[in-house]
């Protein structure tokens, strides 16, 4: 019942916006239509899909005013547990990613709790020293994941009628559970829960005078935000068949969803996913080719430059605004 | 909204939709051209590896083309860079087959990324001969369309032999790093070592690029160790045997796998390089029985080129190169079925190189890739084992 | 061997503390945190290098000289970062990783990927007394680290313009409502903290091969070793080294290489947790 007033009330707040993103949605299930001549661009898009969701993740965290440099150890977590429980117990992927989320958002959850009461940059270092010790375990625990060795053969997707892990099974599942992110996210944005974290970002101290209880919607958020991140990683485990665990807990996936939400606006729903479509597109169809060599220093200067001139990201160029929160 | 953010966001549609369009476009093959793909880490951490493997492609591509070419026609290489990520190498695979429509990809250096790549050629159904790859599993997976022109036996099973007939140790100590291929070398040679009643009572794991061993040195004097084998790479054995000799270590005998036989490495080390061993695939002098000529050909060529001595891993590269254009020079050029069957022409490669006489089983591994011992003796490499391609005697221990 | 052990873990643990001075300061004065410390490092390690390999100077001589050149991209650096805004830890976080990726492709094109070292052949030379032996290296990183410390603790204690500073580190508004100039102080403490990093970096290069991504080990340990310091307590960041290096050791040889990032790791979240102002605050 609640769902469905949020939902209407969202329409009727929001309808254009709305709108908009459904319609955009709705096209890029028919992309595979469209470009059947260039899959590539289909994996192009897969990947930056999947960053999107990671972003995704992030940023609902990003949002109650914690920042996370740890995100590659929930996204690693998924991507193992993933992958194991589809090794050990013979399933498919889609059933297993939901193993892998929910290791993602139990370290989630015990992080949450354990970090409880630092805030700023102390909470950001323990989030970063938090990769480590997954990563250690991963790495250490050999009889449990063949250690530095890693984990091969890790089952495809498959679809109906499709070609195992083709890009267009890829390109479905990602998409797909990015709209369901989006979704998710959405609806915890604007309901009492998003309204919340917004004023936690604030000033807490003045919220929790309030009565909003900043331990426990900081432990539901982290866990919802883990959630997601584990199911990237699970995504990522399954799509490419082989991890390592200096691979999926590199600090590579802290970084990746932090620099993309700011890029495109970490204020907005969908800053994050714009972030990663414009961002991935950029760098391969415009760095990539222009300068093959140097394209990192341009990754590097974009990010640079986001900083300085447009703090609010490509969303806050657009006009959007800080749902009437005036100040930073 | 406004209008001012109309604009902007139809801006914004705009950029996406020029990019969708210059997804769309790919190359026409062109009928003058053979293209070959390469995907090394040119950046990142790895990059001063992918950058040497580079050297050996181009190398090879350049020399063919002095020579005509194939069959007449030009070989083009399109480089691309993984980061030294393997998303990325991923994603390249497919770029460089749909919109570069290369008939080959090659390159490659460390088992994350080559997996990686593997697996993207099996998808992509491009033929992928890895330049340096060397977990035994890769080969388990019945993947048609990847080779490999190293792998680990061929580092393992010298150091064995060399170890059981002339070192005869009674403890040997075995520090490596955690990346897939020297786990996997540590883990097996132990596991021989043990079956030989040699035993190891000191085994390390470290992550390559630590800055001090000193703790594991204090360790390792514990033992009296009559040999220490080390699976590190250039950065960890630069700095170990420095720290070794710093801490008056009594060092009998040192071999790592990696990383010692390169030029690169005596010249930084100068004389603490002395006496150390290592494996050798190939080196300017150490060449396979009856390819001295080419080999000295190829030295002449790559200095002349890069300005600088070649590696055993330029050669690594180039070989890699080799395998494909060798092969394409076995297939029919003008058919639309053309990567299946330069995927079964390589299948067939019998080619020998300064490093290897090239062949492949079934699995995609090579046949005869192995390694010699070598040892550093005034500034040069001097091969001590097996004692039919030995240029010199072992000086063993290094101290008493 | 445990008194080697202890040698060892004392001269890490000072080199740990020389590459964490600079960070410590310019976190706890500016607020920015810097994730390119350790690139910055680097570029000070590759000005020493020039310095001594293509220029023939020797170790000492090319410190002062990797210092200008630190101060000089100091005073370029501090005028990007007051255009940022607020919230500057966020902000300076995602911008200086945007410098990380540009930094380590520059030296990626100027130096190329090999590795370098500022060889100091007399540091090799070993030291006995009363049957302990140590290299003159062991010694140098120790000194320096020492009287590094002590001297701008004397600074910080003892001038008026360190006591501005650690009021500022305290409370910045405060300060300003004294009277003190806040911004000259910004600076002064910034290129002071930059100053520091031109001075870890030849010794980073004479211990440790540089390479262009070999940075981001640095920043860890300035990282861990600030924030287990507590920023501003400039005292304690030689005993956080001392800490950290003894740490690694001894975790090194009980329980195995393998676990050293891991257990420091679980020993920064446990400072963090229950004195997250520092071991030397005394709140």
């Amino acid at each position: 019942m609640k769902v469905i007033t949020l939902t209407l009330r969202l329409h009727q707040r929001f309808f254009p916006k709305v709108l908009t993103v459904t319609g955009f949605i709705l096209l890029l299930f028919l992309v595979p239509l469209l470009a059947i001549q260039s899959s590539f661009l289909l994996q192009v898009l897969s990947t930056s899909f999947l960053y999107a969701a990671l972003s995704l993740s992030w940023n609902l965290l990003a949002y109650s005013g914690h920042i996370s440099l740890g995100h590659a150890a929930f996204f690693g977590l998924g991507a193992y547990g993933s992958a194991l429980f589809a090794l050990n117990f013979d399933t498919d992927p889609f059933t297993s990613i939901w193993a892998g989320g929910l290791a993602g958002a139990l370290l989630a959850a015990f992080s949450g709790i354990l970090f409880a009461r630092l805030r700023g940059a102390y909470f950001a270092l323990a989030t970063l020293a938090l990769v480590e010790i997954p990563k250690m375990i991963a790495d250490n625990w050999v009889s449990l994941t063949r250690g530095s060795l890693g984990l091969l053969n890790i089952p495809p997707f498959k679809l109906p009628l499709i070609n195992a892990n083709s890009n267009l099974t890829i390109y479905l599942v990602n998409l797909s559970s990015l709209t369901i992110l989006l979704l998710v996210v959405a609806l915890i944005l604007n309901s009492r829960w998003g309204w919340a974290l917004r004023a936690l970002r604030q000033d807490e101290k003045v919220s929790m005078t309030i009565g909003i209880n900043s331990n426990f919607y900081t432990l539901i958020t982290i866990s919802v935000s883990g959630f997601g991140a584990g199911i990237c990683g699970a995504i990522f485990a399954h799509s490419i068949g082989i991890i390592e665990p200096g691979m999926v807990f590199s600090l590579h996936y802290s970084a990746l969803p932090m620099v993309m939400a700011l890029f495109g606006g970490r204020f907005s729903v969908i800053g994050p996913v714009v972030g990663s479509l414009v961002l991935t597109l950029l760098d391969q169809f415009v760095f990539q080719p222009i300068f093959p060599s140097g394209h990192q220093i341009l990754y590097g200067l974009a990010i640079m430059i986001t900083i300085l001139f447009m703090p609010g990201g490509l969303m806050g160029l657009l006009g959007a605004r800080k749902h009437g929160i005036t100040g930073s | 909204m406004n209008r001012k953010s109309n604009l902007r966001l139809g801006l914004l549609v705009c950029i996406l939709i020029i990019s969708f369009v210059l997804a769309g476009c790919s190359r026409k093959p062109s009928h003058e051209f053979i293209r070959i793909g390469e995907i090394d880490p040119l950046t990142g951490k790895l990059a001063r590896h992918g950058l040497e493997i580079h050297e050996g492609i181009l190398l090879a591509i350049e020399e063919t083309n002095l020579k005509g070419g194939i069959k007449g026609k030009n070989v083009e290489l399109v480089t691309r860079d993984d980061q030294s990520l393997p998303e990325v190498a991923y994603g390249l695979v497919q770029e460089l087959v749909q919109k570069e429509k290369v008939v080959a990809i090659t390159g490659g250096y460390v088992d994350t990324l080559v997996a990686v790549i593997s697996e993207a050629a099996r998808k992509s159904e491009v033929p992928y001969v890895a330049a340096a790859s060397l977990q035994e599993e890769l080969t388990k997976t019945k993947n048609p369309y990847f080779f490999r022109i190293s792998k680990l036996s061929g580092f393992l099973k010298p150091v064995e032999r060399f170890l059981v007939e002339v070192i005869k140790p009674r403890k040997v100590g075995i520090l490596y790093a955690s990346t897939p291929g020297s786990t996997e070398f540590a883990t097996k040679l132990v596991e021989f070592l043990k079956i030989k009643n040699i035993q190891v009572p000191f085994q390390e794991k470290f992550r390559t690029g630590i800055s001090d061993f000193t703790p594991l040195i204090i360790k390792m004097t514990r033992y009296d160790l009559d040999f220490i084998i080390s699976g590190g790479f250039l950065p960890d054995h630069l700095l170990l045997i420095r720290q070794l000799k710093q801490n008056n270590y009594p060092l009998k005998g040192y071999l790592g796998p990696w990383g010692i036989a390169y030029p690169s490495f005596v010249s930084q080390m100068k004389k603490d390089a002395e006496l150390l061993c290592s494996t050798c695939a190939w080196n300017p002098g150490i060449t396979l029985p009856g390819t001295e000529e080419v080999s000295r050909e190829f030295v002449e060529n790559f200095e002349k080129r890069f300005n600088k001595t070649p590696s055993t891993t330029n050669m690594h590269g180039y070989t890699a190169a080799m395998v494909i254009i060798d092969a394409l020079k076995r297939t029919n050029l003008d058919n639309n079925n053309l990567k299946n069957d330069l995927r079964n022409a390589i299948s067939a490669t019998d080619l020998i190189l300064p490093m290897e006489h090239v062949a492949f089983d079934q699995n995609g591994d090579p046949l005869n890739y192995e390694h010699v011992i070598i040892q550093i003796q005034n500034g040069r490499f001097v091969c001590v084992y097996p004692p039919e391609r030995a240029t010199g005697k072992l000086v063993y221990p290094i101290t008493d | 061997m445990y008194l080697k052990l202890l040698i060892s873990g004392l001269a890490l643990g000072s080199f740990y503390a020389i590459i964490a001075l600079g960070f410590s300061m310019i976190f706890g004065v500016t607020r920015v945190f810097n994730l390119a410390h350790g690139e910055l490092l680097l570029a000070g390690g590759y000005v020493a290098y020039v310095a001594c390999e293509r220029f023939g100077l020797g170790f000492w001589p090319s410190v002062p000289i990797s210092v200008l050149a630190l101060i000089l991209l100091g005073v370029i650096l501090y005028r990007v970062f007051r255009a940022i805004k607020e919230p500057l830890e966020l902000n300076t976080i995602v911008f200086t990783f945007g410098l990380v990726i540009a930094l380590q492709n520059l030296f990626l094109i100027f130096f190329s990927a090999d590795y370098r070292i500022l060889t100091t052949p007399e540091w090799s030379t070993t030291i006995e007394i009363f049957n302990v032996s140590f290299t003159r290296g062991h010694l140098s990183m120790f000194l320096t680290a020492f009287i590094s410390v002590s001297a701008l603790y004397f600074v910080l204690r003892h001038t008026f313009w360190g006591k501005a500073l650690r009021a500022t580190i305290q409370d910045r508004e405060a300060v300003g409502l004294l009277g003190i100039d806040v911004e000259k102080n910004s600076i002064l403490a910034f290129l002071g903290g930059i100053a520091l990093v031109g001075l870890a970096g030849p010794f980073f290069a004479s211990f440790h091969y540089i390479h262009p991504t070999g940075g981001i080990e640095a920043t860890l340990i300035a990282i861990i070793v600030t924030i287990v310091a507590g920023v501003g307590h400039v005292r304690a960041v030689i005993w956080a080294g001392w800490g950290m290096g003894l740490l690694e050791n001894l975790v090194t040889t009980t329980l195995g290489a393998a676990f050293r990032e891991g257990v420091t790791s679980l020993v920064l979240i446990a400072i963090l947790l229950y004195k997250p102002c520092g071991l030397a605050d005394n709140q």
